[in-house]
């Protein structure tokens, strides 16, 4: 139960993008409208595949966007990953759908589409809302989905990695990767540590196969 | 104690399912064809087929086969027109099952790619497409449903869905099941 309640709060920050690392020399922080149906449609566009992370104490390092793809569900790798990989750039389509037994329901989803020698690949990622950004973002399970690790009563915890997706004020696609874990020790102590490391992603007109920058400019932004 | 042993026994009689062949019912669609066998290694089943079919035993008379994958594995999206399986066979058992790999590929302008785990028994391919059960009170219950994969003689894909739930309400136990076939029209590779 008390799992449960830690559980609960998570997640529940709410202060404003530079409050919570968002690094002071990137575009300004856009957060996402709100809407119902075409909620999210502000990521549709593309993406350079290699972009920047900000790791606190560290500094900036390369990430690629096919890095944030989640695995298959039972965390083998997905099977055009290869293809992901080798892409110089990654377009996002954000679309609704509707769950088996929540017709009444649309929830959204993001395509991650590559193009590869034998036509378009893509990966369909379930997505929700989320206010936890201080603002509008759209989330998704990167890895862990609340999966239990460690010896139950001994050590154990829940380890979840999610990424929440908004905008930069120069059209980069800002990614805020944030690990929260939540658990309990020996003699019942609780403990919870989230931690969150920012990724950004330029811009790039759709089909342009150029070399990516990895810091993106304000020649390459566009609107989405 | 006595409630726990009789929850215990009714949920381990959930979600059995036949390892037999499989066999046209009452239920089963006099106007379909006849169905045939995937063969021991469930290769039988490789080919591409029409998302949108047809279901009898269902609330609905159409069905898509995106959504009798395993809920876990999540396949969308549900839009996609073709949808194209193989099987990649694991070793086979002294009875010559075995268990397998579902490669599913949505196809259209954009291709997506899943898998999971399947078993091939009896010539069919079989997985567990959902399940779970909980207690509140005095009620409890266990549900599954499980998809039984084939093909038919005209090589339309011919799925036999077949949910159950048992569950005991105030010490009283129930048990309900229901069997949904569903057809697939092959399209061209």
């Amino acid at each position: 139960m008390l799992v449960c309640c830690v559980g609960m709060v998570t997640g529940c920050t709410t202060a404003p993008a530079v409050e919570r690392g968002y690094p002071a020399a990137w575009p300004g922080y856009v957060a996402l409208r709100p809407g119902g149906t075409e909620f999210g449609t502000e990521l549709n566009g593309t993406y350079a595949n290699d972009g920047v992370v900000v790791i606190p104490e560290v500094g900036e390092k390369p990430i690629t966007l096919a890095s944030l793809i989640p695995p298959l569900a039972d965390g083998r790798p997905q099977p055009n990953a290869a293809a992901f990989a080798e892409a110089k750039e990654i377009t996002l389509r954000v679309v609704n759908h509707q769950r088996e037994g929540y017709s009444s329901i649309n929830w959204p989803a993001i395509e991650f589409i590559a193009d590869s020698k034998d036509g378009k690949e893509g990966v369909w990622v379930e997505a929700m809302h989320s206010d936890r950004a201080g603002g509008k973002a759209l989330t998704y399970t990167l890895s862990g989905n609340g999966v239990l690790h460690g010896v139950p009563l001994i050590h154990y915890r829940i380890v979840d990695h999610d990424v929440l997706l908004t905008k930069a004020a120069d059209g980069s696609l800002i990614a805020e990767i944030q690990n929260t874990g939540v658990g309990m020790s020996l003699f019942f102590v609780p403990y919870f540590s989230q931690s969150r490391i920012w990724a950004r992603f330029s811009p790039r007109p759709a089909g342009a196969h150029r070399a990516a920058p990895g810091n993106s400019s304000a020649a390459a932004a566009r609107n989405p | 104690m006595r409630t726990a042993a009789l929850l215990a026994l009714v949920c381990l009689t959930a979600g059995c399912a036949s390892t037999a062949p499989l066999q046209k019912d009452k239920n089963y669609p006099a106007a379909w064809p006849d169905i045939s066998t995937l063969g021991s290694d469930g290769r039988g089943l490789e080919g591409s087929y029409a998302n949108e079919g047809v279901a009898v035993g269902g609330a609905e008379p159409t069905i898509l086969l995106t959504s009798l994958f395993p809920e876990v594995t999540k396949v969308g999206p549900s839009s996609a027109k073709v949808v194209h399986l193989k099987v990649v066979p694991g070793k086979p058992d002294s009875h010559g099952n075995s268990q397998a790999r579902l490669q599913i590929t949505l196809q259209g302008d954009v291709r997506y790619h899943y898998e999971c785990d399947c078993t091939c028994v009896s010539g069919n391919v079989f997985y567990v497409q959902s399940s779970g059960g909980g207690a509140i009170g005095v009620i409890g219950a266990f549900g599954q449903a499980n998809v039984t994969l084939t093909k038919a003689v005209d090589g339309s894909l011919i799925a036999k869905i077949f949910s159950d739930t048992a569950g005991i309400i105030i010490l009283v136990p129930f048990y309900t099941s229901s069997v949904v076939w569903a057809r697939f029209p092959r399209v061209g590779d």
